[in-house]
């Protein structure tokens, strides 16, 4: 995938993970991986990211005796999957658009 | 290799960043392993998992230098450019005033001195020469304001354009974030 379009969908994939429960950095990169595959070292600035335009925040709790960090979605994070999934629609226009007439290409 | 050997190693690999954004970065694969290792792994299969030492330094390096080249704006949270936006907008407010201001100035002393020109001349042809001197001195320094403050208007104006284009570029790359 075009690097450009990953880094964008990465976010929102991101706040997808803790769209319906707060998460920790593990669990986020197990649960993307059946779409998108993100390391650990990509994840990290991701996180920091988002909690910097507030699209989430982040608490400690403690878990199995240690400390682990859980980041919840914001308001303005779920806005913000609201507005991807309208940017979406269009996004599918354009692909729609692109790709008019590639299946009866492939049927000649 | 033990998880505090990892993350001693990976802490000589970035000497140049702040303690307490080290001891963040630190604390997140620490974070990482214990959850690795709760998941059945080793500590050396989950740091190679992670890529090894290198690797995520040369990570945490690019995206600093990322950061660097995206500059102040890109850091700021929303709200703080929201908030710097609105400062600089009641500055940009007072800025337009001072140049309206010093438009109409320059506007009015050019006029002046247009004005006072044929009367220092009048004064001479009526002889009286300090009187003409004096009127068309003034006009000179009217003149002289005048066209003083259209160069300070004209560099405003310029400065205040490219001003705008910076703002205009860093809220959409505040807003891309």
């Amino acid at each position: 995938m075009d690097a450009q379009i990953k880094r964008g969908l990465l976010d929102i994939l991101v706040l997808a993970a803790i769209k319906d429960e707060d998460s920790y950095g593990y669990s986020i990169i197990k649960d993307l991986k059946p779409y998108l595959e993100i390391s650990e070292s990509t994840l990290y600035p991701i996180l920091k990211r988002l909690e910097a335009a507030e699209l989430l925040t982040v608490r400690s709790a403690e878990h199995n005796g240690r400390l682990r960090k859980y980041y919840k979605i914001t308001k303005a994070g779920l806005l913000r999957l609201d507005a991807f999934a309208d940017e979406w629609q269009e996004v599918m226009r354009i692909y729609n658009y692109v790709t008019r007439g590639e299946d009866k290409n492939d049927e000649a | 290799m033990t998880k505090l050997e990892f993350l001693k190693e990976l802490g000589t690999h970035l000497p140049s960043m702040a303690s307490e954004d080290k001891k963040k970065v630190l604390d997140y694969y620490a974070e990482l392993i214990d959850d690795y290792t709760e998941d059945g792994l080793s500590v050396d299969d989950a740091i190679e998992k992670m890529g090894g030492v290198d690797t995520i330094a040369n990570s945490i390096k690019n995206e600093i230098a990322q950061k660097k080249r995206n500059g102040f704006i890109s850091s700021l949270s929303k709200t703080a450019f929201v908030s710097l936006c609105t400062l600089l907008g009641i500055g940009a407010f007072a800025g337009g005033v001072v140049l309206i201001c010093l438009s109409v100035s320059c506007f009015a002393f050019g006029l002046s001195a247009i004005a006072l020109i044929p009367t220092g001349i009048a004064f001479f042809f009526k002889g009286a020469f300090a009187a003409g001197f004096f009127t068309v001195g003034g006009a000179f320094v009217l003149a002289g304001l005048s066209l003083a403050l259209a160069v300070s208007v004209f560099l405003l104006f310029k400065y205040c354009r490219a001003f705008r284009r910076w703002l205009l570029k860093s809220g959409k790359e505040c807003d891309d974030k």
